[in-house]
């Protein structure tokens, strides 16, 4: 069984180190630490504690990336071998379940922790800028090496079970999304009712459910580093504070459960092989009683009937979503009337278009990464491309067959204006009068092409690529904007109350829009013809 | 006169012509995929464009087909040009490629119904196309099954009806036989006569030389980016420089059948085989034909229970076209 794990080790490791994108990321890494420091070097004559602000801006970036990580990269462990056939051939080989999951999972396991120890001897410097002790250091990379083997074997278990990456990858975001949004909200509405509520089954819930939620509150590595980062965790240096804290047990404890399960779980899903076929809806049958929510026959927009049926989930999944976001929409009602005692349809009409406007972005991000790639997924693109008709045609026929799936997000969005007419009037108004609105819409826009183009450079985890890029250019941005203020600081009146940098931002990001309209377009041309 | 008046005066009064090929060189990064390749492939024809693994055909079925753009040489199709008349030229071609390019989740009706509505045929247009490619191909009873559900011989029938949709005017198949089994190859050759009587030129590639002969009016053979011949598939078998040879297999054993074979008219060579029945007889195709040569054997009163054409001359001319070493 060693002989096994370690010759699978050897081989993902060899795979992975010969891969260019992981030299580039590496070297990414250590250029974003480099910048870090001689933002916080520049920055020392202004800000207090530079050393802090450094290890703070690196520890946040690590997590992140260890999130975006889980999505794009553990995720692909087992799914990769299920979707290039080879896991037949790894079993008959002899390789037993335990050794080939050990064997995928530690060579990630690997990488991640040589990204985290490429960072360490410069987070030590940030000692030596003042504001952090080695205490806190210790103990941020132990709770991000725990959050590591705890979303490295949450993101093994989805793969062991998922069919295709896509899934594991959608199965760990829930995941997450669970363990970093339910239990602070469990615990809001358990302090709220146990301080509020009268004696009664409401109040027995929620003291039933309040040590459960505070413990799983305790066990989030963004509990533990707000903790870790706090002056008083660095200020008792005589008595130093256990870098194990709840987070970094309950990390460990949770990861070699999920390892187990996986192992559990192995054959049971992977005695049948997978379908290299892409799964249809139940309910899109042509037959039988759901042929209401079928696909019926092509619209005079081809492109469009495709894309909103077989990529966008057509009907069926825009019944779907009407159903959920209408279930929101009461959610807000009661805890609206919950929490403050009055209905006000105002500030629902409000929360609601809130509420939709991230639900949309969400499903148009999604979408940005899907659209193109499946194309590629299939093989299909190619045939597409014999059209008679131009690629900028099919391009955008094929977008708006995807912005179709919008409706329910966009109904809900008229509801929440009907209900707070005076938000909607604001919402114009800022498009005329807020420059920074049209800074906002193009970094948007720019997001949403650069996951459409990075989907056509990698097999998945195009979205989670987009959003670390995302985050780590925001922070150059950020640095960078910052330092240029800072040098010419003596002739900002130049720029007046702002507008006229925002309108140079805007004026930026439009033309990155336009630059990378133009690289899907040749990408995308370069396909057709591979 | 330059290179390209030329082209042009070459080109010039070849309207029987389909594909018109000249001078066509391609080259991927370090890679010469194809060097000065030149061939015609007239209309109505079913032309063979053979070659073995990484001699080009994929590249020069992709730039007949507008996916690439030539970076010199010139390709004309219907007298259109490749590089400035991409959507007329798309009108009127199907493409084929290697791979299974199909959207599996669908089922077949839908598929056809995509691509007749993307190619702007209206609603009442389509039922009748769909109708008629099923039916060519053989597929009208799985009208209602998901692709991903076909076996691959008929997800390449359905991939066979797609082209077909638009009617067009040339077929281009790349490797359309790769992977079926031996029935399905036949039916898809049968397929592919029934279209080459309906008028369509097809043209199809292939690394196996014998496996078209049959059925190809003409062929190009391809290596490394060269042309090794281009012409009629008949010609072909006669610059060989053996004679066809076919095998003859007889109901009982006779000492003297060799001797009585040789002795027929336009024999030029008879070898027994390992099976004491089985002769291998090579002809001089200038003094007789295949029908001629089979009835001087009938009218030797010999028990005649089998007469085949023998392939291995065909690989033997492939062999001798190609160049040997891995690609």
């Amino acid at each position: 069984m060693i002989g096994s794990t370690v010759a699978l080790l050897t081989r993902s490791l060899r795979i992975d180190s010969r891969l260019l994108r992981h030299q580039l990321l590496q070297l990414f890494f250590v250029f974003v630490v480099y910048m870090s420091l001689v933002y916080a070097h520049l920055a020392m004559d202004y800000l207090g504690a530079p050393g802090l602000m450094l290890f703070q801006s690196m520890a946040w970036m690590n997590l992140v990336f260890i999130t975006l990580a889980g999505l794009g990269f553990f995720a692909s462990a087992i799914t990769e071998e299920k979707e290039e056939d080879t896991l037949g051939l790894l079993k008959m080989a002899g390789v037993r379940p335990a050794s080939l999951l050990l064997g995928k999972s530690t060579s990630r396991l690997i990488t991640a922790g040589v990204l985290l120890s490429l960072q360490f001897p410069f987070t030590l410097l940030a000692i030596t800028l003042g504001g952090v002790s080695i205490e806190q250091v210790l103990a941020v990379y132990l709770s991000l090496l725990a959050y590591i083997a705890l979303v490295a074997n949450l993101a093994l278990f989805w793969s062991v079970y998922s069919h295709r990456t896509s899934g594991a990858a959608t199965g760990v975001f829930f995941t997450l999304l669970m363990f970093f949004v339910v239990p602070p909200l469990v615990e809001e509405w358990c302090q709220s009712t146990i301080l509020n509520s009268a004696i009664g089954w409401e109040r027995d819930v929620a003291n039933f459910f309040h040590p459960i939620s505070e413990w799983l509150y305790s066990t989030s590595i963004v509990t533990r580093t707000i903790e870790i980062m706090r002056t008083t965790f660095a200020a008792t240096t005589t008595t130093p504070k256990s870098p194990f804290g709840v987070q970094v047990v309950s990390n460990f404890g949770a990861a070699a459960f999920l390892f187990a399960m996986s192992w559990l779980m192995f054959e049971r899903c992977t005695r049948n092989g997978t379908t290299a076929a892409p799964a249809r809806a139940v309910s899109l049958n042509r037959l039988g009683a759901m042929r209401l929510f079928g696909a019926g026959r092509a619209w005079s927009l081809p492109l469009v009937w495709k894309d909103f049926h077989f990529i966008a989930g057509g009907f069926t999944m825009a019944a779907v979503k009407f159903v959920f976001y209408g279930l929101l929409v009461g959610l807000f009602a009661y805890l609206q009337e919950r929490w403050n005692y009055r209905f006000d349809i105002e500030d629902l009409g409000e929360a609601t278009m809130v509420a939709m406007y991230i639900a949309g972005g969400i499903e148009l991000s999604l979408l940005a990464g899907r659209v193109f790639q499946t194309e590629l997924r299939w093989s299909t693109w190619q045939t597409l491309t014999m059209l008679p008709k131009s690629m900028p045609e099919l391009v955008y026929t094929k977008v708006a067959g995807c912005l179709f799936t919008l409706g329910p997000a966009l109904f809900y969005m008229g509801l929440g204006a009907m209900m707070y007419p005076a938000g909607m009037a604001d919402f114009f108004d800022n498009i005329v009068t807020e420059s920074w609105f049209w800074v906002m819409l193009f970094v948007y826009g720019f997001f949403l092409h650069l996951t459409a183009l990075l989907s056509l450079y990698v097999k998945w985890g195009a979205l989670p690529l987009a959003i670390g890029l995302m985050i780590f250019g925001y922070i150059f941005f950020g640095m960078a904007v910052s330092l240029v203020f800072m040098l010419i600081s003596p002739s900002l009146s130049w720029f007046g109350d702002g507008d006229v940098i925002a309108v140079l931002f805007a004026i930026f990001f439009l033309g990155l829009n336009i630059a990378m309209e133009f690289a899907i377009g040749m990408r995308l041309r370069q396909l057709a013809a591979r | 006169m330059s290179n390209n008046d030329a082209l042009e005066a070459d080109t010039s009064g070849s309207n029987g012509t389909a594909i018109d090929v000249r001078g066509l060189s391609h080259t991927f990064k370090n890679h010469r995929a194809l060097a000065g390749v030149s061939f015609q492939v007239n209309r109505q024809e079913l032309h063979g464009f053979v070659g073995p693994n990484g001699a080009g055909k994929t590249t020069t079925l992709k730039l007949i087909c507008t996916l690439l753009r030539p970076q010199s040489g010139r390709v004309r199709v219907f007298q259109h040009d490749v590089v400035r008349e991409v959507n007329q030229i798309r009108k009127r071609i199907g493409f084929m490629p290697d791979h299974f390019s199909m959207y599996r989740q669908m089922t077949v009706f839908e598929y056809l119904d995509f691509f007749g509505a993307a190619y702007g045929f209206r609603l009442s247009e389509r039922n009748r196309i769909i109708k008629d490619v099923l039916e060519l191909t053989d597929m009208d009873g799985r009208k209602d099954d998901l692709i991903s559900g076909l076996s691959r011989g008929m997800q390449q029938r359905v991939s066979l009806a797609r082209v077909l949709v638009n009617d067009p005017d040339l077929l281009l198949l790349d490797e359309p036989a790769s992977g079926l089994d031996p029935r399905a190859r036949i039916e898809l050759m049968e397929i592919l006569r029934e279209l080459r009587r309906m008028g369509k030129t097809i043209f199809i590639s292939s690394h196996i030389l014998s496996e078209l002969a049959e059925l190809c009016d003409s062929v190009t053979i391809i290596d490394r980016g060269r042309v090794k011949y281009s012409g009629a598939m008949k010609e072909l078998l006669s610059r060989t420089d053996e004679h066809p040879v076919y095998k003859l297999t007889l109901g009982v054993e006779s000492e003297t059948a060799a001797d009585k074979l040789r002795a027929v008219h336009g024999v030029t060579d008879v070898e027994a085989t390992e099976v004491p029945t089985e002769f291998l007889i090579s002809y001089d195709w200038t003094e007789t034909d295949t029908n001629a040569l089979l009835a001087a054997l009938l009218e030797l009163g010999m028990p005649i229970v089998g007469f085949s054409e023998d392939r291995k001359h065909l690989n033997q001319a492939f062999m001798d076209l190609t160049e040997r070493g891995v690609r």
